[in-house]
């Protein structure tokens, strides 16, 4: 393997990437700082040594979590640009066998993130220090994170292997990681009201399998073993010992897979080369088959229609029509089930559903938010570094439209979809109404939170495509803050009672998804009164990106 | 339609310095309307630095540059209206069909709907394109896409057209069609500035032509001037089947021939430069004849235009003549 000479460049090129620097330095900086923030002020330990284990899982989690998002990061894009620049093509003009080649990629892409988990052990070990931490437990944790990235990081490496254009890998990887991580998981936390363990025995096994592809899940079982968020189903062995074997047996698969997928020459893009049209008003046999045909011959641009927005709707896949409608039709689907399952819980549950009610308006409001958040950067990351990355910018240039009509053409592309999707998902709120009318002005808070959410992440992701010119990277600073802000900063609720009230309300302000559940009538969080204030904080973080990002495109078009 | 003597665009000064690099040099520049004019230099001579100045996507350091008498820098929407640019690489659309493509940059131009309608038929028309209507962007040949970027060029009915570099990786055949595009387009009234780093590629079709070298305008004018004055030094081969030594007595002795090359005499061969007329050409053949030497052939080797543009650009002076 030493050898092979595309381990070589791979490891060394991907070293000496700026990329890898601001990785390494962040991670390193986090950790830092997650190790500074809950160590003990007075550097003694209880006796039972809960304090240095509050501090071990916050630390092993955190790590994870930032594992998980640069893998995600760094795998993605590492095939799917060599297919962007051409050059995947003249690897295979070499006398390198197709295998060298693949295995070169993927040691090349893992090597980095091993060295990542690596330079994190210090970290860990530090909590020698504190006592009452066993090596055995160090050893678990560093273990858990190293079958995670190389979990994760194959996971990205055969979507970089199937795709073609970076910006679709990252975030389709995003897409997966973000489930494979927390949703398979939520089953067992009590974000879902432990569905879990009100669940059948045979359900509850089934739920505990799914759970344990989670690389978080077996983290939190190692780390929280008697915690709320480690409800397991009886007689199964904890998710730690079932996600060894699993992400084992994924490891070698996806590695399997990539390494058939990557073996054979690149086989050309398929192309829409005949450039079939349905005429309007014509009527055959797709007529039936779609609500939207695809083929259908468009309209001109209106006088009253942004061009851009008209362009973006027209460009980009995931805006489409007949791709909105089925994401609508999934979300108004996932949001009547939903519906079904609170009318049914609170049938059967009558004596309970007082209590119920806010809590499934909590988890319904978090799962709203959370898929605003995670489509949202996905829509909004790309917005303007795509042009610019294709050459079009320029050409964009030398037309007549306005700063402001890129930008706001650009921001509705990404705000209408995610309305859209938010509204679909309305009826699983309306049906709490039903149960409870009293829940009418938190239902119009969480609406406002999801907004501002959905205001947020879309202006975001505009921000980042401004600063930065390649999509792949606005995308993935976009998923990186975004995970960091809603995710990283609910770690805190492993160890509140660490912190002052003023400390954790003030971080949870940032959290659109705590605030969400504040405004649902969560216990937790609304004690801690976020709503407005986090709205409030929002508008203005969004309002200060939304003027930076204008001026961006003015200096973008201007002459240089 | 434009007055034919009508200057469309005028350069006065024009300079860009990145930096350390001076990327464009004190270029004067004129074209008239109707005009196709050639832009000729090597990679990183200047060419695109001038078209994305022209284009309004970089300003100046020094001098200024007007189309239709309105200045680049400070006039640029009137410039947006009055200039088509096409750059050198064809920015795809995923899933736009070709008809939407040019519709999406109608609107930009800010074109109403029926007169868009107009645009795209007569663009579609012009360029020969008319099939790929229909077609998506992303699937097009390089050479559709190069019709189709001069497509949305000419979509807002410029006056004034730069491209840059339109020929570029075209197979002959497209590039002949190419020429006779740009040269219908000039023959309707538009005034072209497009630029190559292969002067035989637009000597067909060009009505002038410049050469630029490290950001400075070699020489300029209408093409037949250009050529004749790059080979004023005509190249003579003499070829004789004995009686040499007599032949190059007389061309050495004549004052209008220089750097005779004897390389190939055991051949029967010598070249030598000459600075005369068509006259004194002839009064040298008569002197050489007249010597006793036994001449097969006595020709002016033809200056090829690849020749002439290395010439110029000073890239291998030392080479001409001997290639």
């Amino acid at each position: 393997m030493i050898a092979n000479p595309i381990v070589h460049k791979e490891v060394l090129s991907s070293l000496r990437t700026t990329k890898a620097i601001i990785i390494q330095s962040l991670f390193l900086l986090v950790l830092a700082g997650l190790v500074a923030l809950f160590w003990p002020e007075d550097g003694l330990q209880d006796l039972g040594g809960q304090q240095a284990r509050r501090v071990l899982a916050v630390i092993a989690i955190g790590e994870l979590l930032m594992v998980a998002m640069f893998a995600a990061a760094f795998t993605a894009a590492s095939l799917t640009v060599e297919k962007e620049k051409n050059t995947w093509e003249v690897l295979f003009a070499t006398t390198l066998k197709p295998w060298q080649i693949a295995v070169g990629k993927i040691t090349g892409s893992l090597s980095f993130l091993l060295l990542l988990v690596i330079s994190g052990i210090p970290a860990l070990a530090a909590l020698f220090l504190l006592g009452g931490v066993r090596g055995s437990e160090l050893l678990a944790v560093a273990g858990v994170l190293v079958l995670t990235v190389l979990y994760l990081g194959m996971i990205g490496l055969l979507v970089s292997a199937s795709m073609y254009r970076s910006y679709r890998a990252v975030i389709f990887t995003y897409a997966i990681v973000l489930v494979i991580c927390f949703v398979v998981a939520a089953p067992a936390w009590p974000v879902s009201g432990n569905m879990l363990s009100s669940a059948g025995p045979g359900m509850q096994k089934v739920l505990h399998v799914v759970a344990s592809v989670s690389p978080l899940q077996a983290m939190l079982s190692v780390v929280m073993p008697e915690s709320d968020y480690n409800t397991v189903a009886a007689g199964m062995p904890p998710y730690w010992q079932i996600f060894i074997p699993v992400s084992i047996v994924a490891i070698v698969v996806t590695g399997v897979v990539s390494l058939i997928k990557l073996s054979q020459p690149l086989r050309t893009q398929p192309a829409r080369v005949k450039g079939e049209v349905v005429e309007r008003g014509q009527i055959s046999a797709r007529t039936f088959m779609f609500i939207v045909d695809p083929l259908k011959r468009k309209k001109h641009i209106r006088w009253w229609q942004n061009p851009m927005l008209m362009k973006e709707f027209r460009t980009r896949p995931m805006l489409q029509t007949q791709w909105l409608i089925r994401a609508v039709g999934i979300c108004v689907i996932v949001s009547i089930l939903l519906m079904l399952a609170v009318a049914i819980s609170v049938h059967t549950m009558v004596a309970q559903s007082a209590t119920m009610i806010p809590m499934m308006a909590s988890v319904v409001a978090a799962m709203v938010v959370v898929l605003m958040l995670l489509i949202g950067p996905s829509l909004a990351g790309g917005a303007l570094s795509a042009d610019r990355e294709t050459g079009i910018w320029d050409v964009m240039r030398t037309t007549r439209l306005s700063s402001w009509q890129i930008v706001s053409g650009k921001f509705l592309s990404s705000v209408i979809p995610l309305l859209l999707f938010a509204i679909a998902t309305l009826p699983a709120l309306l049906i709490l109404l039903y149960f409870n009318a009293g829940l009418l002005t938190n239902v119009i808070r969480i609406c406002y939170v999801i907004g501002m959410t959905i205001l947020f992440v879309s202006t975001m992701g505009m921000f980042f495509s401004s600063i930065f010119s390649r999509t792949a990277t606005a995308t993935a600073w976009t998923y990186a803050v975004v995970v960091g802000i809603a995710l990283l900063a609910l770690l805190v609720l492993l160890g509140r009672d660490l912190f002052s009230e003023r400390v954790v309300r003030t971080i949870f302000l940032f959290n659109p998804i705590a605030s969400s559940m504040g405004a649902a009538g969560h216990g937790t969080m609304q004690k801690y009164g976020l709503v407005f204030p986090h709205l409030r904080l929002m508008a203005s973080i969004t309002a200060g990106m939304f003027v930076v990002t204008v001026a961006r495109v003015w200096k973008l078009r201007r002459p240089v | 339609m434009t007055d034919s003597k009508e200057v469309i665009l005028r350069c006065e000064g024009l300079t860009k310095v990145y930096e350390e690099i001076t990327a464009l040099d004190h270029l004067d520049l004129e074209i008239t309307a109707g005009k196709v004019y050639g832009y000729i230099g090597h990679n990183g001579a200047g060419k695109t630095t001038t078209i994305r100045i022209l284009a309004g996507l970089i300003k100046s350091t020094e001098g200024k540059a007007s189309v239709c008498g309105v200045d680049v820098g400070s006039g640029r929407d009137q410039i947006k209206s009055m200039v088509g640019y096409m750059p050198d690489s064809f920015g795809v659309y995923d899933q736009m069909r070709v008809w939407e493509y040019l519709d999406f940059f109608g609107a930009a131009f800010k074109l109403s709907k029926s007169k868009r309608m107009d645009r795209i038929d007569y663009v579609l028309e012009g360029t020969d394109s008319e099939y790929m209507r229909d077609r998506f962007v992303d699937t097009l040949s390089h050479g559709m896409k190069q019709r189709i970027g001069i497509a949305r060029a000419l979509i807002h009915d410029p006056t004034f057209l730069v491209l840059d570099e339109p020929l570029s990786g075209l197979d002959p055949r497209a590039r002949i069609q190419m020429r006779r595009l740009l040269r219908r387009l000039a023959d309707e009234g538009k005034t072209l500035l497009v630029s190559s780093h292969i002067l035989a590629e637009l000597a067909v079709v060009c009505d002038d032509v410049g050469i630029i070298n490290k950001g400075k305008l070699e020489i300029t004018g209408p093409m037949q001037e250009v050529f004749d004055a790059l080979q004023k030094d005509r190249l003579i081969e003499l070829k004789a089947l004995s009686g040499m030594e007599k032949a190059l007595a007389v061309v050495d002795k004549d004052e209008t021939t220089s750097d005779i090359d004897q390389s190939d005499e055991k051949e029967g061969v010598v070249r030598f430069r000459f600075a005369g007329d068509d006259e004194q050409l002839a009064s040298l053949f008569e002197q050489v004849h007249k010597a006793g030497t036994k001449v097969v052939t006595m020709r002016e080797v033809p200056l090829d235009l690849e020749q002439a543009y290395m010439a110029v650009s000073g890239l291998a002076s030392e080479h001409v003549g001997n290639v």
